[in-house]
């Protein structure tokens, strides 16, 4: 199999290093260049190439310096801070009931995944009608709601409550994938440590506080990183479900109106944004998979 | 064996390389074009028709023609810069206004319009232009030949009006409403609200001729529910059109609004205040689906009040009028195809008083009983493309709108009013094109000046403004009035970069 492995590695890795050259390597590295320079998506002001528009920083001065992507910024990490921790919590209370029920574990399973396989904007539409329609003149809203609860209606049409309306969508959506990487976490736990860990006397709580959480750890690093990223990167669910409308806009949605809240289209720092958007999210997951990892044990 | 699985194996590598090779070759031209010249149209709506008449040409002159339409309701912008840097630029593409003008002039690729004297039949369609439907910077360049001209103003539902007024009366009624005053106007809408809401029948009056509503609400009448449908969760629907009529009591043309002093734009506090009264009026008598519509969270909501919605009702005769322009017509067509037919625009009115316009040569009467006219669409000259393509473009344009079956095309297959229509002659059998026609024909145009404020003004700053902070709100004050007057000033001031 080694062998295997060696002789064929060159020949079947090249396409990929390849497309992964051409379409994101490279245009990346441009990327970078660009937004040093005066790009306008078109032509470059005052230059025929990247070098003769160069404008040094300034694209990221006026980037830190626009209020929009400030407040996105801002709207941004708080999203992510919330969104990453109800997530978790749902992913792994939802795949410890799975493992734990004996019949139909298979269609929980599936019902709960379900929602990853529909496309962002899909859902930010059916989110919506659910947000406008459903709570806010059915259950919790309207004529003669079934029980009145006004913080729940009319969530799209207000800064903070149309963070937890997002919120409750990405957990709707990403939950059932994450509880899938939970759920292989948990069989890969050996029942041994459990049945050990009874004798003891240690109670259900302290069964999970000093066995399954630690054990856990691989599993939690990856789900950490993969809702940390996404998060950051959400845009499709904001521009379905509130297009930016009272001051909702994310990082991500922020840098593609850019060039529509400028003429001529300001390219090179809407560049110099997706720069400092890319910077954000590296050093975040870095981090987090380095100090997460730091708290993986062996059995 | 062996040799030959790696054989394979490095050929569908190669192969798949190659592929992804060719994905960029296409999008970013091998410089080998099959055609003499590309077309980019960014009119979705008329996508079929442009085909028609580029077939018709291409038969006629045996050249070859690449014609790319968008979809319907696209943006645009992006595709055609992806064209823009590719080997292959459109000869031929569009520009909507004198705000995305800047981004073609400055990159060299719109071609002023004067500087094109070889070929004599374009320079000839050019000279033609009247002044007033140019794409100008400055009133002397000239970037583009329109694609048509549209109008808008508050669609009004004939059919109802017999009922409410009868069938009789509906062709004065409608003649003495185009010239009542905003005071007339607000009262009739009070009047036709209480009739609306509680059945009381009173008397309208407009220029100053009465019209007794019906004493019972009979036929169509009984289907109201407000005196304006309003598409309450689009931010366009309060910047946009709706502002664009105070806007053009300072600034006779987009160009004079994109070139704005802080003086000029400080004289638009009375328009905007009126702006906001006019508003003010129309959101507060707005038609739901089984009542009345009042300001709050249900009147933004974007499921049930949204631009789908409102010409619904407005085609289920839910409401009397709606502000729209004359490309509505096919959607209200879809939902009601016998409303459509006998559709006619009244001015949007708004309580100007003669001295808050600094327009010269423009009234308040004048402005009561007229609806912007506008182009909204350019066919602009690549500079970019060769000489040949450029001069091969210009014959097709001049063939599209002088000779009569380009014109043909216009008007029947895309159902435009063409730019150079003669108003005393033409008639589209579209009613809200030939309600168009005959303000143009009258002489009752103004202009789409709000064109030339800073790009996102009017919809994402103002419109966004409002919607948020004053459709949410039962009850607007003079402080309201005033505070909107402000916010629309300071925010244009701010995006212009004016102190």
């Amino acid at each position: 199999m080694q062998k295997y492995y060696k002789k064929w590695f060159l020949p079947l890795a090249l396409p990929s290093i390849i497309l992964f050259l051409f379409v994101i390597l490279i245009p990346f590295l441009m990327g970078v260049l660009y937004s040093f320079s005066a790009w306008r998506g078109t032509y470059f002001a005052g230059g025929d190439n990247a070098f003769e528009a160069f404008v040094g920083v300034q694209n990221y001065v006026n980037a830190f310096q626009n209020d929009k992507f400030f407040s996105a910024l801002v709207y941004t990490i708080q999203f992510t801070l919330i969104a990453v921790v109800v997530i978790n919590v749902v992913a792994l209370a939802l795949a410890m009931m799975v493992t734990k029920i004996s019949k139909a574990s298979g269609i929980f399973r599936t019902i709960f995944f379900m929602p990853n396989l529909l496309g962002g904007l899909a859902l930010g539409f059916i989110w919506q009608f659910i947000f406008q329609i459903v709570f806010s003149q059915i259950l919790f809203g309207g004529d003669n709601p079934l029980i009145s609860i006004p913080v729940l209606t009319n969530m799209l049409q207000d800064h903070y409550k149309a963070l937890f309306a997002l919120v409750i969508l990405v957990t709707w959506q990403m939950a059932g994938y994450m509880m899938i990487i939970y759920i292989t976490g948990l069989n890969n736990i050996p029942t041994d440590l459990y049945e050990a860990a009874e004798m003891d006397g240690a109670n259900a709580f302290q069964r999970f506080r000093v066995i399954t959480l630690p054990m856990l750890m691989p599993a939690i690093t990856i789900v950490f990183f993969l809702t940390l990223a996404n998060c950051f990167k959400l845009l499709d669910q904001n521009i379905a479900l509130t297009d930016g409308n009272f001051d909702t806009r994310l990082l991500a949605t922020q840098i593609l109106r850019t060039t529509r809240d400028t003429s001529p289209p300001d390219y090179g720092m809407a560049q110099a944004q997706a720069v400092i958007f890319f910077v954000l999210i590296a050093i975040v997951t870095l981090v987090q998979v380095s100090l997460t990892k730091r708290k993986e044990v062996e059995a | 064996m062996k040799k030959f699985r790696k054989l394979l194996a490095i050929g569908l590598a190669a192969v798949m390389t190659a592929s992804a090779f060719a994905g960029c070759s296409n999008s970013g031209g091998s410089g080998n074009k099959d055609y003499d010249f590309y077309i980019f149209n960014t009119k979705g709506e008329n996508a079929e028709a442009m085909q028609a008449a580029v077939d018709a040409y291409e038969a006629e002159t045996g050249l070859t023609i690449k014609l790319f339409s968008l979809g319907s309701g696209t943006n645009s912008a992006d595709t055609l810069r992806a064209e823009m840097n590719s080997k292959n630029k459109p000869a031929i593409f569009s520009i909507m206004n004198i705000q995305e003008l800047a981004e073609w002039k400055e990159g060299g690729f719109a071609t002023d319009l004067n500087t094109l004297t070889s070929n004599a039949n374009f320079k000839a369609l050019h000279d033609a232009l009247p002044d007033n439907l140019k794409l100008t910077t400055d009133g002397t360049d000239s970037y583009g030949i329109p694609y048509n001209v549209e109008g808008y103003g508050y669609i009004v539902d004939t059919l109802m009006l017999a009922d409410l007024f009868g069938a009789d009366n509906v062709d004065a009624f409608l003649a003495d409403c185009k010239l009542s005053t905003y005071d007339e106007f607000a009262a009739m809408v009070e009047t036709l609200d209480d009739y609306i809401q509680n059945g009381t029948a009173g008397t309208v009056t407009v220029n100053g001729n009465d019209y007794a509503l019906a004493a019972e609400k009979t036929g169509l009448a009984q289907n109201l529910t407000g005196v304006f449908s309003v598409a309450g969760s689009e931010k366009w629907t309060y910047g946009d059109h709706m502002v664009n009529i105070a806007i053009d009591t300072v600034f006779p043309n987009p160009s004079a609004a994109k070139n704005a002093t802080a003086e000029e734009l400080d004289q638009l506090k009375n328009p905007l205040i009126a702006y906001a009264k006019a508003l003010d009026l129309k959101t507060s008598h707005v038609a739901g689906d089984a009542g009345p519509l009042s300001r709050g969270p249900e009147m933004i909501n974007s499921t049930t009040n949204g631009y789908d919605p409102a010409v619904q009702k407005f085609a289920d005769h839910k409401a009397i009028f709606m502000k729209q322009g004359n490309w509505v017509y096919t959607n209200i067509e879809k939902v009601n195809p016998e409303i459509v037919k006998t559709l006619t625009f009244i001015p949007v009115k708004m309580p100007f008083s003669q001295s808050d316009i600094k327009v010269s040569d423009l009234t308040v009467e004048q402005m009561e009983r007229s609806i912007p006219v506008f182009v909204p669409n350019y066919y602009a000259i690549n500079s970019k493309v060769s000489e040949e393509e450029q001069n091969m473009a210009m014959d097709f344009l001049v063939w599209l709108n002088t000779t009569e079956e380009g014109q043909k095309f216009i008007t029947e297959d895309m159902a435009f009013i063409p730019y150079n229509a003669d108003p005393s002659t033409t008639q589209l059998g579209n009613s809200l094109g030939d309600s168009i026609i005959q303000y143009m024909a009258d002489g009752d145009t103004i202009t789409n000046a709000y064109a030339g404020a800073p790009i996102n003004w009017a919809t994402e700053t103002l419109g966004l403004e409002i919607m948020e902070k004053y459709l949410t709100k039962a009850e607007w004050t003079e402080e309201d009035y005033n505070a909107i007057a402000d916010y629309a000033i300071s925010s244009w001031k701010e995006m212009a970069g004016i102190q």
